[in-house]
């Protein structure tokens, strides 16, 4: 029986107790005195040439305290990518610079370029509309087909509008062909990964303030990540030193992706205190995130599938287009690359994989990773392809996968696509979701459903996903520039409660309640007396922040690591205190004993010594009880799963509907089963959504005409249904200290293909012959379809 | 927003009185006008709120007939009219989300006649006629295509009446964003005819589909207008749906209504 | 002196301690006040005119709110100096009591003078601190919810900017996300998309005045927590909100028609499962059966 605490334990959150009573304290909810308000004038052409900005009407405007254009930051630095891709030919990317605002050019529709500061947030607005920008419009580019004919150039100097032209794995390149051209049997899907916007519910936010005294800056913002950005700050854009800078990110209203990144937005406030001596603070409204928060996906594919006569898969050759948007955005480079071709074998034992990724340029909005980040892009062709090649030969679906699996004894597994998986279980997930899934059931449900004048279908899916994402050693061979190990420091008060400053930030993954309850099961003490301060670079270690499903697996290691070193301290301490040799002392329930006899010391009793040292032998201890430690994975972690889903179709207007969404999931092992039900939820809604509604869509002018709820179709709760979620398969991660693997970005993975085979699946059933519909499958798109069928 | 004031009388005399300074405009539940004031579409100098007008506000039987206040909320349509007005009770609950059918009323909608309003096709379908501070207009008069109705300035719908059919469906096919109606029909059958009000669909507005009503008046069964099809022709097609789709959807959302009324 | 009294006001608690906190209603309420500035967190600066027998003074001073146990209890204390005419001092105790949807505030007043004015001997002293508490609280008993709103004023900026509740947030422009739901008159309202002075004379109820008088999770609140029915929580205050009006309306609603009722509020985090779990369970409804894991 899991205790109610401790590892294992629903332990109920306890950060929701100030959600729940509207005594959350996010970035807007923050007031300064003296607090002003900055507003941008953006730009409503998606490429222009600046002929000039005049800001003297705006300069004159009641409360108006300052105007910044481009000119104001032609000397300071660019937002850079994090991440250096080669093409195939060996030439590093494309990477045109990024300023905080625009100069020269607007680049896509929102592009700002110019920003006032005003007393009030509407006086700001008024001046930003006196702004008289003289901008030259020129033609869009918005579809990447075209974009690669280099007509028209998003970024003059760079002279191409692709980024790169990557190869994976270019050794592969010529035996993958030889395979396609010589297989039994080639399946063939072009495909559109469509484009979402993240919209996290609170918009982006930042608050700039400096003391001209001391010359400290200080950043409040909705990020993911608050060490990254103070560094992406300091070391690219302002040239702040670190440790004049603290970035706080106080409690942030989801982010899925689009606050891992550093926005020019906030090097302005930042600017703007520093010149004004004021805090200064800018809050988006939902347009302007539509229009500038990182958008995800985007991606259009081909995918083959070569197999032998016996169905067994020979190679997987992708070509895709990746849209990165007018600039790069920090990870924009990584997600269409590393985070997708790298998992383009998929949980299946193929020999060969080769992956084709050109990057384009165009004026829109930068894309990046979103909640999943490249897996779901990979996931999503190979599961669709699958299902349509099981379709042509005849074969069951399911079987045809279960055929290609790898096995549990073929671990630790080197796949096609040059990962190296560490443990799974594809065949037991598969079993449990038949069982979850309630397949018995299926054939009764299809007959309600005709009876209902609908068509009922069933889509399957199996995916891996490399998260946990790390190894520093690894991604820096790849080509990021940064660190991605994590960092915790456990303080020990001397009343023998603690303080945890981690590295990783939570925004809804519960870390308050999470890190405790393993950190007490260490130490055998209450988690009510540990609490977690996140956050704040003041506060906290170095660490890389939340994203990735990696905070538990990297930085949950970091701390416990921390705790290993405070256990030892802490039995030096306990030995001397009880005259023991340190080696017999036994740490158990929060007590400290010599083992075999009844002599020991609370853990309380030895964190007030650790604060009150006298007669320590201070030679071999020093005082205090606080430990740090940095943790660096060997690997990834590979979560995988198996899902299920039943839809429902009209088959007069076109409507689908989910009848029923089955996630089993091997997150290895499982700290709060509470909380990992939860975030598989909100993936599996994020994946529903991304298959059946959300759409961004910019017309040929580069016009967003999705840049509202009005016409961004968000999943509510009236379109989902309950889910059947399962992690009882786990295979622990071999190379982590907890065996955990990641799960928070699963289920917006492992779905879309599984809504979209369900689709696919009933229309055949109906007798449409239907092989593929586009995301989103929308009411339209699906009767469309069916009318060409 | 840009600033304007808010005055609030309490008679329509008042009301009349403060939108004739410049640039006034009434508010009544504000779920169209608000937002379209923050994202600075609009500005006014004076909005004239009509939400603390009782004398327009509630719901009374006539012989045959239903005058709705034009103040009238949303939800308290959806209140008085369950189990005695099915179509009405249908459309009324159907608006947006609770919150919005806390404040919307039916003299907001109809004045704004947004293509994608639900409340013209109920007008449409069940004869109703528009009261207004300085006269009386029939619905087939009133709506006159998108956002344009024979409202002059200044003027006020204090209330509309409906004929109340003796059976009645509103069938709402919901664009998957704003979920308004891609198509919404009123289909009301009258001792003395069908009427079929469509929505949504038409570049000109609420429109009435002739040839379903007299199909329907003949033999009020979904097969009636089974060989009937709508043209494609001045339909609306956007990112949800083109013509040629909401045309399919009428038909097929006419039918729905016809079986659920009979 | 020590003076104690209370006063039923017509409004719910949140709304009354909302009051208490804001700079425009307190202003109002001070007796002779004629300019403040500030914030509850900082405290304010007033300036106070007073006539006490034959002393007429400006008083400049500060109001402090402190011990604020939210929305129940805290305590106001005032300085002013008045040049020659001295000084006076004056804290009062402040505890509000739901009733119905009424609440009772309670107060314990205790003022100290120096200076001329408490030359004028106790008598008078008392008398002047009573007759200015209770000045002070029949003024504020008039108007729970009020001060200066700015014609465009929406609900939700009044909420957040001028009574610094910043639990009802905003999470969309075009009033489809529900982040900023409260109640006016018992109804679910958008905040964004009503104008403050449209609320006048309204009750206006927020997720700050939710939780039970003694600080604990509601029926509603506590289920939202048992079931996880947040992650992010900025939805989650919208959320509340909406599902005890549901609740109010429909005692035992159905899976389909929380589903419904919660259309007009988006989370992003949740995929709903848990929220409609919660809300099932808060009506007291066993949702073993239709939320299997
Ligand atoms: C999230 C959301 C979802 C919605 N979904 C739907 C839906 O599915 N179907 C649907 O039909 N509607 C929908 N609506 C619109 C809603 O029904 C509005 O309430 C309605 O269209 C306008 O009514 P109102 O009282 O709010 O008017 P307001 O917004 O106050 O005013 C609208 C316009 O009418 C004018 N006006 C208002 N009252 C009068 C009057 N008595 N006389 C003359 N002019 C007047 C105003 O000046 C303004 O131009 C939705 C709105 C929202 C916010
Ligand atoms: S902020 Fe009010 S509905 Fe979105
Ligand atoms: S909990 Fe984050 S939006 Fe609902």
């Amino acid at each position: 029986m899991p205790k109610d605490t401790g590892i294992g334990a629903s332990t109920k959150r306890r950060e929701d107790l100030r959600y729940l009573t509207g005594k959350g304290r996010y970035t807007d909810d923050i007031r300064a005195y003296g607090e002003c308000a900055a507003v941008f004038a953006r730009s409503t052409v998606a490429n222009g040439k600046i002929i000039g900005i005049d800001t003297s009407e705006a300069e004159k405007m009641p409360g108006v305290l300052a105007v910044f254009t481009g000119e104001d930051f032609v000397d300071v630095g660019g937002n850079p990518a994090g991440w250096l891709i080669n093409s195939r030919n060996g030439e590093p990317m494309k990477e045109p610079k990024r300023p905080v605002l625009a100069h020269g050019k607007v680049r896509h529709v929102g592009d700002a370029y110019a920003a006032v500061i005003a007393e009030t947030e509407e006086q700001a607005r008024d001046a930003a509309e006196a702004i008289i920008a003289d901008i030259e419009d020129l033609p869009a580019i918005v579809d990447m087909r075209e974009a690669l004919k280099d007509e028209a150039l998003v970024h003059d100097e760079i002279g191409t509008n692709q980024c790169f032209d990557w190869g994976w794995i270019e050794d592969n390149r010529a035996a993958t062909d030889e395979a396609i051209k010589n297989a039994h049997h080639v399946t063939t899907l072009e495909l559109v990964n469509n484009r979402l916007v993240p919209n996290a519910m609170e918009p982006r936010c930042s608050i700039g303030s400096y003391n001209p005294a001391t010359d400290d800056y200080v950043l409040q913002t909705t990020s993911q990540n608050p060490h990254l950005t103070r560094l992406l700050i300091s070391a690219f854009v302002m040239g702040i030193p670190e440790n004049k800078l603290t970035v706080i990110a106080p409690d942030v209203g989801g982010g899925f992706g689009s606050k891992i990144y550093h926005y020019g937005e906030e090097a302005l406030v930042l600017a703007a205190a520093k010149k004004l001596g004021r805090t200064v603070k800018w809050t988006a409204d939902r347009s302007e995130a539509f229009l500038t928060d990182a958008h995800g996906r985007d991606h259009v594919t081909k995918i083959e599938l070569a197999m032998d006569k016996d169905g067994n898969f020979l190679a997987f050759r992708t070509e895709t287009m990746a849209n990165v948007g007018a600039y790069l955005s920090n990870f924009s480079t990584a997600t269409p690359t590393f985070l997708h071709g790298t998992l383009m074998a998929g949980n299946y034992t193929v020999p060969l994989v080769y992956v084709n990724v050109k990057t384009v340029f165009t004026n829109t909005a930068p894309v990046d990773a979103y909640r999943g980040a490249g897996r779901p892009e990979a996931t999503y062709s190979l599961e669709r392809v699958i299902d349509k090649a099981a379709r042509e030969i005849g074969r069951d679906p399911i079987e045809l996968r279960r055929q290609n699996f790898i096995k549990p004894d073929q671990y630790p597994y080197a796949s096609a696509a040059g990962l190296e998986y560490d443990a799974g279980n594809y065949d037991a997930l598969m079993d449990k979701m038949e069982e979850v899934a309630d397949f018995a059931g299926f054939d009764a449900r299809v007959k309600e459903s005709d009876a209902k004048g609908l068509w009922r279908g069933r889509g399957v899916n199996a995916y891996i996903e490399a998260c946990g994402i790390a190894p520093s050693n690894l991604v820096g061979q790849l080509g990021s520039r940064v660190g991605l190990y994590d960092a915790a420091t456990v303080r020990v008060n001397a009343t023998g409660n603690l303080s945890v400053m981690v590295g990783a930030h939570s925004h809804g993954q519960g870390h308050e309640t999470v890190f405790p309850q393993v950190v007490g099961e260490m130490l055998g003490i209450d988690p009510a007396s540990i609490d977690i301060v996140h956050g704040d670079t003041s506060k906290i270690p170095f660490g890389m922040g939340t994203y990735g499903s990696r905070s538990l697996a990297v930085c949950g290691s970091a701390v416990v690591r921390a705790t290993e070193k405070i256990i030892a301290k802490a039995k030096k301490i306990a030995a001397h205190m009880l005259e023991a040799s340190e080696g017999d002392i036994e740490l158990k329930d929060g007590n400290f004993t010599v083992a075999g006899t009844d002599k020991s010391v609370g853990f309380g009793e030895v964190a007030l010594k650790a604060y009150i040292p006298h007669n320590f032998p201070i030679e071999d201890i020093e005082p205090g009880l606080e430990e740090t430690a940095f943790y660096d994975p060997a690997n990834f972690t590979y979560p995988s799963g198996a899902y299920c889903c039943e839809v429902e179709v009209d088959p007069e207007t076109g409507k689908v509907r989910v009848d029923r969404m089955t996630a089993v999931d091997d997150f290895g092992n499982v700290i709060n089963p509470m909380i990992v039900t939860g975030q598989v939820h909100g993936g599996l809604a994020q994946g529903i959504g991304q298959a059946l509604l959300e759409n961004t869509h910019y017309n040929a002018d580069g016009q967003l005409e999705t840049a509202s709820y009005m016409d961004y179709a968000m999943p509510l709760a009236e379109d989902l249904p309950m889910y059947h979620v399962d992690h009882s398969q786990g295979t622990p991660c071999t190379h982590n200290p907890l065996g955990v693997k990641g799960c928070g970005e699963a289920g917006a993975i492992g779905s879309p293909p599984t809504v979209v085979n369900a689709v696919v699946d009933a229309l055949q059933r109906g007798g449409k012959n239907v092989t593929h519909v586009d995301m989103p499958v929308s009411p339209h798109n699906v009767w469309k379809a069916m009318q060409s069928a | 927003m840009y600033n304007f004031d808010i005055t609030r009388p309490t008679t329509v005399d008042e009301a009349v009185a403060a939108l004739s300074a410049d640039e006034a405009q009434p508010l009544s539940g504000g779920q169209t006008l608000i937002p379209t004031l923050k994202q600075r579409l609009a500005m006014p100098s004076v909005l004239v709120s009509l939400t603390a007008i009782d004398e327009m506000k509630g719901i009374t039987e006539g012989p045959g007939t239903l005058k709705v206040g034009g103040g009238t909320t949303h939800g308290d349509v959806a209140q008085a009219t369950k189990g005695s007005f099915a179509g009405l009770h249908t459309l009324a609950s159907k608006i947006g989300d609770p919150a919005v059918r806390a404040r919307g009323t039916i003299g907001g909608s109809v004045a704004n006649n947004d293509p994608a309003a639900c409340y013209p096709s109920a007008c449409m379908a069940c004869a109703a006629t528009i009261h207004t501070n300085t006269r009386d207009i029939a619905a087939d008069d009133f709506f006159q295509g998108m956002f344009t109705t024979a409202l002059d300035e200044g003027e006020i719908v204090t209330a509309v009446t409906l004929k109340v059919p003796e059976k009645s469906s509103y069938q709402k096919f919901e664009q998957p964003a704003s979920r308004f109606p891609l198509v919404g029909v009123f289909v009301a059958k009258h001792a003395d005819g069908v009427r079929v009000g469509v929505t949504g669909a038409s570049n000109n507005g609420v429109f009435r589909w002739a040839e379903a009503e007299e199909a329907l008046s003949s033999n009020f069964s979904p097969d009636a207008i089974e060989g009937l099809s709508v043209s494609a022709e001045d339909l609306m097609g956007d990112l949800h749906g083109s013509p040629e789709y909401r045309a399919h959807l009428i038909k097929v959302m006419t039918k729905r209504g016809v079986a659920d009324a009979s | 002196m020590n003076l104690s009294d209370s006063r039923v006001l017509d409004a719910d608690v949140a709304t009354v301690w909302a009051a208490l906190l804001n700079k425009d209603v307190l202003q109002t309420c001070v007796p002779g006040c004629k300019d403040m500035t500030g914030n509850p967190d900082d405290g304010f600066d007033a300036t106070v005119v007073q006539k006490v027998g034959p002393v007429k003074a400006t008083f400049k001073g500060t109001v402090i709110l402190s011990e604020m146990k939210e929305p129940s209890s805290l305590t106001l204390t005032g300085e002013g100096k008045g040049g020659a005419a001295g000084f006076a001092k004056g804290g009062a105790d402040v505890r509000l009591e739901p009733q119905g949807d009424q609440t009772i505030l309670h107060y314990d007043v205790e003022a100290k003078v120096g200076g001329k004015l408490a030359q004028l001997g106790s008598r008078i002293i008392d008398g002047f601190a009573k007759k200015m508490a209770d000045q002070f609280f029949d003024n504020f008993q008039q108007k729970p919810v009020s001060g200066e709103v700015e014609g465009r004023t929406l609900l939700v900026q009044f909420l957040r900017e001028d009574l610094h509740m910043t639990g009802t947030h905003v999470g969309c422009d075009t009033s489809q996300c529900g982040a900023c739901q409260v109640h006016v008159n018992g109804q679910p309202v958008k905040a964004c998309t009503m104008f403050a002075i449209e609320a006048d004379g309204a009750e206006v109820g927020t997720i700050e005045g939710q939780a039970n008088a003694d600080g604990s999770l509601n029926v509603i609140q506590q289920a939202f927590q048992d079931h996880h029915g947040l992650q992010c929580g900025f939805c989650t205050p919208g959320m509340v909100m909406t599902a005890a009006a549901l609740l109010k309306e429909n005692p035992t609603p159905t899976e389909a028609e929380v589903r419904s009722y919660l259309k007009g509020n988006i989370c992003r985090c949740t995929g709903y499962h848990n929220i409609v779990k919660a809300i099932m369970a808060a009506s007291g409804q066993d949702v073993g059966a239709i939320a299997a894991e």
